[in-house]
Order: C-alpha cells, then structure tokens, then sequence
C-alpha cells in the first residue's frame, strides 16, 4: 500500500527529491498555455481557494502560461433574491434582462478582483479581464434554436455567444509574465455586454490559443460512464457515443460539448478535472496521475490502432 | 492465464536506468536482450524506433509499450525499464514517461501478439497497478506485481 507522508514528517533530502521529480513534467509543459475553468467547491470553500491560487502562481512562475476563466456560480442568483430581482424564465432558462445583468456584472466583477487578489497573495501576477477590454471578446445575442411551431427562436436577453477572439491582448499579458483572470462577458457590434457561458469562453480561449489544455474544475470525480465508474481517458468520437447513449446528461453536457469542440479545433488535450482535490491543479500538470477524464480528438497516437497498422504491415510484408 | 508473467523473469527488469531519452533507453534494452537472448543491439534499437515512428507508444500517465517485430525470433520476449526520472515520448497526454514494458515479437506477428499488446494496455490503464508497480524497489517484487495482476 501506499504509505501515507506528511510533508513535515519528511526529511529535506526526501524534499529535495520530490521537487527534482518535478523537472521533466516542467521542461514537458514549459511555455505551454494552460486555459483553466475554475469553478465549483474549488471557488467557494477557503482551503481549497487557497490552494488553488497557490497552484496558479507556482504554474506561471515554473514557466507556464495559465489563463483562469470563471463564471459567477451560485452567488448571482443568491444575490438576485436578495435584491428582489423577479427572472423570468423561458424554456428553463433565465432571460437576462438589464437588471439582471447588472447583477451578474456585480457578482463576476467581484469574483474576478478576489481570485486575482487570492494568485497574487502567492506571488503570481494576476490581471483581471472582461471582453470589454480591449474589446478582445466579440459577442452576438444568442437565440435558442425554434421548437415545435415557433416562429422564431427564444430571446434570452443579454445572454450572448463568442463571435470572435482576439488573442492580442493575452499574449502581451503573458509575453510579461502576467496571469489573466477572465470573466464570461462579450461586447456586442454596438457596444452592449453580454453574458456567455463560461465553459464556452474557456474552450474558446483555448482554441484561439492553441492551448496544450484546456482544464475544466468541476465538483464531479471526472466523466462517469453508465455505472458511475470514472472513465480515465476518452476520444472525440467516444464523447460523441455517451452523448448518443445518454450517459452524458445534466450539467455535464455543456461541459463535454465544449470540450469536443475544443480538441477538434487544436486543443491538445482537454481535463475534466476533480476540484475538490487539494493541489488539483498541480498533481493533474506535474505527477504521472491526473484527477480526472482526459479527453483528446481521433488524431494523434491511439496504441492499439497503431499496432495493428504496424502489425498489418507485417502480413504484407 | 497471465502473458507477462511467463515471459517476463526478475532478470528481464532494469529499475533506476539513467537514461534521458527514448533512444537511451531503447540501447539499454538493446544491450539487455543481447546478454539475455543473444539479439543484435543496434537491429533492436532500430525496430523499436520504426515502431515509434507510426506513433507513440506512450499510454499517458507516465507509462508505454514499446514494442517491435524481430526477424528471426521464434518467440515472444519482453523487459521492463524504469528510468530514474521520467523522460520525454510524445506520450498522448504530453506528460514524460518513466515505465516502459518492452515487448518484442517474431517477425509474423500474429493476433496472439496483439492480445498481449492488449492484454498490457489493460493492464496499464488501471490507476492501482500504475501505483503500486511504482512501489516496488527490486525487480523480483517488480516481477510479482506483474504475476499478480488482475488482482480480484
């Protein structure tokens, strides 16, 4: 069995040891861009708050470019009933109209300035961002697809998709070593913001980016497959199957479907992660075991595929 | 029936290799099977870097199996290789690998040899196998974990 360490109980030639095993996980991801969705418990309970920040700083200050997105998490619709804001709700889900809007840009403003404050306290050097500045996320209004005998689709209000990414303004970021914290809000062609979803802001980031990979912290152990078994690794086209068969449903949807569209658009690799996992973020980047659903396109080395190309070559040989 | 275990023996596994890099190792394994089998070390390196070419053999999760075709070898033959510090393969989730299973086969390779391929990536894929193969400090305890496994 696996003994259980506390790092104070160790010596500090075994220290030394575990941090030289480090090195050649370092020297893989080195100068390699990392889009994180922060969210779930790893954003509300303190300890693991705290770790996460650590985390993000130790990643940038090792020579890697992380960028965190985050959403505005239960908080918007606590702070909605607090205010006494009425939603109104089409095909269950919530019109943003400017009130609420206001609201939303409250709660993930405010959000933004604490997790650049809980980076920094650990020495990295966290930027906040919206796709206001520097205009760098264009939105357009997102209209829910007609159903049944509607005409036309469903107006949710201020809700918006990505138009266009302009990667200028990270790049300078990270060219100075800087963090960027993004919230989920796009500029309209007149102006307007919008509030898009954030799992679809990370994967889109991590597109325009060419990210190595877009990690996605969640409060679930990974992808879970028909008996709740965690599945370790699955390609596109596996994705596409749990889709097809039900197995993916709920909040997880929106997640996969981001993901899928991320590795088909040159995202290395895409990380559902466990956020509830202390140093998630460092033992899924730098130790041979991540935490979670690793998931890649159809490209790539795929072992037994490969064998059996190298193994077919034989017979005609 | 285990496939390994039969053709794997203590003295087919080296632990705490110094080698940096993918072609290090495979001269290792080259010069093992040398001593072990007789086999030319420059043909082994060459087939196990062919093989390489047509993709990694890196399973991710710091593990791979590379593996070749041999012209005149009449059975299948197999080493373990666990450098000191993981070394980098292209491995698909672009973590550096530290396990190797070094698998070689005769030259008609047959559907037996790609179960056992199989049967190894299995093998691998399972998170308490990986850890606990990582436990071991000699090889004859190396050796068991591979005879051991599926464990019930």
């Amino acid at each position: 069995m696996v003994p259980v360490m506390s790092l104070t109980a160790i010596t500090s030639a075994q220290k030394a040891r575990i941090l030289a095993e480090a090195l050649p996980y370092i020297r893989s991801f080195h100068g390699q861009t990392f889009v994180i969705k922060y969210g779930g418990n790893a954003m509300t309970e303190p300890a693991l708050k705290a770790s996460f920040g650590r985390d993000v700083a130790m990643l940038q200050l090792v020579g890697m470019n992380p960028i965190v997105v985050h959403g505005g998490g239960p908080q918007i619709t606590d702070l909605l009933e607090k205010m006494g804001v009425k939603s109104i709700f089409r095909r269950g889900m919530r019109v943003t109209d400017d009130k609420t809007m206001n609201v939303v840009e409250m709660v993930v403003g405010e959000l933004n300035q604490e997790i650049v404050g809980l980076i920094n306290q650990h020495g990295g050097k966290a930027v906040g961002l919206s796709g206001q500045d520097g205009h760098f996320i264009h939105a357009k209004k997102m209209l829910l697809p007609p159903e049944g005998n509607e005409k036309e689709g469903t107006d949710l209000g201020l809700v918006g998709d990505i138009e266009r990414i302009d990667p200028e303004l990270i790049d300078l970021l990270h060219s100075k070593a800087f963090i960027p914290v993004v919230m989920p809000i796009g500029v309209g062609p007149e102006g307007e913001a919008y509030n898009i979803n954030a799992d679809v802001v990370a994967g889109r980031l991590a597109e325009t980016l060419h990210a190595e990979k877009l990690i996605l912290m969640t409060n679930t152990p990974g992808v879970l497959d028909k008996n709740g078994k965690l599945i370790t690794g699955l390609t596109a086209s596996e994705i596409e199957g749990l889709f097809a068969d039900g197995t993916i449903h709920g909040g997880m949807l929106p997640k996969l479907s981001s993901a899928l569209h991320a590795v088909r658009n040159g995202v290395k690799s895409v990380h559902v992660i466990d956020g509830r996992v202390p140093n998630a973020l460092l033992l899924e980047v730098l130790t041979s075991e991540g935490v979670g659903t690793m998931i890649r396109s159809d490209d790539g080395p795929h072992f037994l595929a490969d064998s059996l190309r190298y193994f077919g070559a034989a017979g005609s040989a | 029936m285990n496939p390994i275990s039969q053709i794997l023996s203590a003295d087919d596994i080296l632990l705490d290799v110094d080698a940096l890099s993918k072609t290090r190792v495979f001269e290792e394994v080259g010069r093992l099977f040398e001593k072990r089998h007789g086999f030319v070390r420059a043909q082994v390196v060459e087939d196990l870097c062919a093989r390489e070419k047509l993709g990694s053999t890196g399973l991710g999760h710091g593990v791979a199996i590379p593996h070749a075709r041999i012209k005149g070898l009449r059975r299948a033959v197999a080493a373990y290789v666990r450098t000191r510090l993981p070394i980098p393969f292209d491995a698909p989730d672009g973590k550096p690998v530290s396990d190797m299973l070094i698998l070689l086969v005769p030259e008609q390779a047959t559907d037996e040899h790609l179960q056992i391929l199989a049967w190894c990536a299995q093998m691998f894929g399972d998170r308490r196998f990986r850890e606990q193969l990582r436990m071991c400090g000699a090889a004859s305890d190396v050796h068991q974990q591979f005879a051991d496994w599926p464990q019930s």
